[in-house]
């Protein structure tokens, strides 16, 4: 049957004490869970650290949810919280995973885009944390200001500003490699 | 404050913040018939729409979980749980844990071709015995109380053929309409 439970269920059903709605919950979330992880801290091994430590936090304070916003901009606040915190203790500017080429297009434009973007990977992890948290889910998870708001745990125009900011300096470093 | 870097501020007295947002987020332009023949707003928006079009290729990137995120997870988060021993078992306990019984039940109900989802939690009862709550995610159409029949039917029948543990009750509720796949 293609049809799916929704989060509200899956997470009250896990409140009540169900592992397996829990593990429906991580099945459906772990992939953005992980991809702001990586665009957060640039290296897989720490990405992968993070969401692990962050899901687990999750289900730890899962009765602390009182479904006021999304449980994805829920658990988001807990990821950028862990991935900020992850990150003071941890050197920038580690290696990324080569991005997937498209085949269709012409292979040296594939390769000068396959590099651009691993060189605005790098751009993204040098901005500052609290500007690239808000940039990551603006423009790469496509959250609205009000959803990134909640996730950050600050106001909306707050929110703005951080992405204002982002983009111009991500603008500005993008000069040494455009 | 960003908003008054005068770095920010091209020669035309325009502010590339302005431009970044008209690019980033599909706004209007503020003064259309300037940007068209200004010669640092056109160059200064061919740079941000290139870069754009690359971050949103980088948005655009397949990225997976590892496989083994989902398993690392629920090892950590599986606490211990109760169990039922079985009644008639000779020379030797056996034990079924509440977990296996609300597994066993959880697929019975799922099997049922209405149900999207169960939610199944197992409470040992007494000796060789288990209540079970299941609640259901179902699909639009069924009758509610048929399906609720069908379902605590085969539970009855199935959980103690499968596990040799009793079920002393099936607590059941349908609480939620399964939405469409997207």
């Amino acid at each position: 049957m293609v049809v799916q439970a929704s989060d509200r269920f899956l997470v009250a059903a896990a409140q009540a004490g169900d592992l397996h709605a829990f593990e429906a919950l991580v099945r459906r979330h772990q992939g953005a869970v992980y991809r702001v992880a990586l665009r957060m801290l640039g290296s897989e091994v720490d990405a992968e650290d993070a969401a692990q430590e962050a899901l687990v936090q999750a289900w730890r304070s899962l009765s602390t949810f009182r479904g006021e916003s999304a449980f994805s901009t829920w658990l988001y606040r807990i990821l950028t919280n862990r991935c900020l915190k992850a990150r003071a203790a941890r050197h920038p500017m580690e290696a990324l995973p080569d991005v997937l080429i498209d085949r269709d297009s012409d292979p040296a434009e594939a390769v000068a885009q396959s590099e651009r973007l691993r060189a605005l990977a790098r751009g993204v992890l040098v901005l500052p944390a609290d500007q690239r948290a808000a940039l990551v889910l603006r423009e790469l998870e496509g959250l609205s200001y009000e959803q990134i708001a909640q996730a950050l745990g600050v106001t909306v125009p707050a929110v703005k500003g951080r992405i204002h900011r982002a983009r111009l300096g991500l603008l500005k470093a993008s000069a040494s490699w455009r | 404050m960003a908003l008054s870097d005068p770095s920010e501020l091209l020669p035309c007295g325009t502010k590339l913040g302005a431009l970044i947002t008209q690019v980033a987020e599909g706004a209007p332009a503020a003064d259309p018939a300037h940007q068209a023949k200004c010669p640092y707003c056109q160059a200064s928006l061919r740079r941000i729409r290139e870069l754009w079009s690359d971050v949103r290729a980088l948005a655009d990137e397949p990225v997976r979980a590892p496989r083994g995120l989902l398993d690392e997870v629920i090892a950590r988060v599986s606490g211990p749980a109760g169990a039922v021993t079985l009644r008639d078992a000779t020379r030797g306990r056996t034990q079924v844990s509440e977990a296996v019984l609300a597994g066993v039940a959880r697929q019975i109900a799922q099997a049922m071709p209405a149900v999207a989802f169960a939610s199944v939690l197992a409470h040992a009862a007494g000796s060789g015995t288990v209540a079970l709550r299941v609640q259901l995610v179902v699909a639009y159409g069924p009758s509610l109380p048929v399906l609720a029949t069908a379902v605590r039917e085969q539970i009855l029948t199935h959980v103690p053929r499968l596990t040799g543990v009793q079920v002393t009750e099936v607590e059941l509720s349908v609480d939620d309409l399964a939405a469409p796949d997207p």
